[in-house]
């Protein structure tokens, strides 16, 4: 009776010194796969698939004495360790790909590492010539399953996780941390007091004590400078002319007594009782235009009292 | 096989933040401390656009609070817009304090409803001391 040996291609064991009868039961209980691979007992032969020997199918055929074996001597697989090494990208046509799926059990252990690989190479070669012969004799026990694992999650694409916890974002805290220094660049600028800069007045106090001399009235004064009154309730008079009371039409007015005499410095008679608020409208319509100011002590009650000129202007 | 272009955008695709955040940790620390919270005039200063920019070191701030009636005495504050009343000689030895100080500027940070004969009566007592510039406080128009 021939005996044969028997590959698992599932499991990758190799079963010795099976009967024909043992390997036709085997199949029958489904322990056998057509894709199995089969040899007969304790020879060298390439392995064949199971389904290739109809002998071993069919009880009615005449079992031969030899498997079919390759024309000639079994030559290399066209693909060569190195190049399996290298991790080079194949591009395997997918039609290629369906047709030999179901072949994929052929390869012994050593192959299923780089299963595209070996699939592009059996579509390019005849079944016969692509398997390399291989010793299973001490190799099948080594062939770990584990080893298959750890091969396929070296492939894995996902990152692993301890990798990403290990790495921070920080561009968010970056982000809240430059607003921050933004907020406080800003408010550090307005440390800043906003003031306008006006002639000192004479600190000489009673005015009765100043009249040395000719004492100057505004009406002298009218040739030098552009004279700005405001009364108690904030009406604004240029050259005792009623003028508006706001800055830019205060100051387009300024403008044009300045160009109508060509006067450079504005002297403004505030009434005592007027807010300070009206005397800076004033203040701010010179400035707007260049003109130096003068402040004339007000006469308050006693509108009577010559208004005096104060000491030097500032120069706009 | 890894391609080099591969491996070069794997390592580029974290850049290292921790000195950067280091430093603006710093700014910030820094700015926190240099920042002054209580910044501008505690009254209601009059608004004018050509206001220039005088920094709180280097002036003495007066406060002229309003009174209600243009007869009563002035409401001075030596500061800006804090501490005692004050009368008129302190406010004389304070601005004489300030220019030893170095501190050229007088900042008056007049309400703007105080009568223009209160801020020129107080800006006659701020010129009788010699070589300090008189200013008068006001805000950017809202």
């Amino acid at each position: 009776m021939e005996r044969w040996d028997v590959f698992h291609s599932e499991r990758l064991e190799v079963e010795r010194d099976l009967t024909t009868a043992e390997v036709r039961a085997a199949l029958a209980e489904g322990v056998l796969h057509e894709d199995d691979l089969v040899r007969p007992a304790g020879t060298t032969v390439p392995w064949a698939r199971l389904a290739d020997l109809p002998a071993l199918l069919c009880p009615d055929l005449e079992i031969p004495t030899e498997p079919p074996s390759p024309p000639g001597p079994p030559t290399e697989a066209p693909l060569t360790p190195e190049a399996a090494e290298t991790d080079e990208p194949i591009w395997i046509d997918m039609d290629d790909l369906d047709l030999d799926l179901s072949g994929r059990g052929h390869y012994p252990s050593e192959s299923i590492g780089s299963p595209p690989v070996q699939i592009a190479a059996h579509d390019a070669q005849p079944f016969a010539e692509e398997i390399p012969p291989i010793d299973f004799g001490d190799d099948v026990e080594e062939s770990d399953p584990q080893d298959e694992d750890e091969e396929a999650a070296g492939f894995t694409l996902a990152r692993s996780s301890a990798e990403t916890v290990e790495e921070l974002d920080l561009a968010a805290m970056v982000d809240v941390a430059f607003q921050l220094v933004l907020f406080f660049l800003v408010t550090a600028t307005t440390v800043l007091y906003k003031t306008l800069e006006i002639p000192p007045p004479n600190p000489e106090r009673a005015p009765s004590a100043t009249v040395q001399g000719p004492s100057r009235t505004l009406d002298d004064l009218q040739h030098d400078y552009i004279l700005v009154e405001i009364d108690p309730k904030g009406a604004v008079k240029v050259d005792h002319e009623p003028a508006p009371s706001e800055m830019r039409p205060l100051a387009e007015r300024l403008r044009a007594a300045r160009q109508a005499t060509g006067r450079t410095a504005m002297l403004l008679s505030a009434d005592a009782s007027t807010p300070h608020r009206n005397a800076v409208i004033a203040y701010d319509a010179a400035n707007e235009i260049g003109l130096r100011i003068a402040i004339a002590r007000p006469g308050g009650a006693s509108a009577s009292a010559p208004a005096r000129v104060v000491k030097g202007a500032v120069p706009g | 096989m890894l391609l080099r272009r591969q491996v070069s955008e794997e390592r580029d695709e974290h850049i290292d933040m921790t000195p950067m955040v280091d430093v603006v940790f710093q700014l910030m620390t820094f700015l926190l401390f240099s920042v002054q919270m209580d910044q501008g005039p505690k009254v209601e200063v009059p608004q004018a656009r050509h206001g220039v920019g005088v920094e709180s070191d280097d002036a003495t701030f007066l406060t002229l609070l309003p009174t209600g009636s243009a007869d009563a005495d002035l409401r001075i504050l030596i500061g800006n817009g804090e501490g005692e009343p004050a009368t008129l000689d302190q406010v004389r030895k304070a601005i004489t304090d300030g220019l030893r100080q170095g501190r050229r500027k007088v900042v008056l940070q007049a309400d703007g409803s105080v009568p223009h004969g209160s801020v020129l009566k107080l800006a006659s007592v701020v010129a009788e001391v010699e070589g300090v510039s008189l200013n008068i406080g006001v805000q950017e128009p809202k």
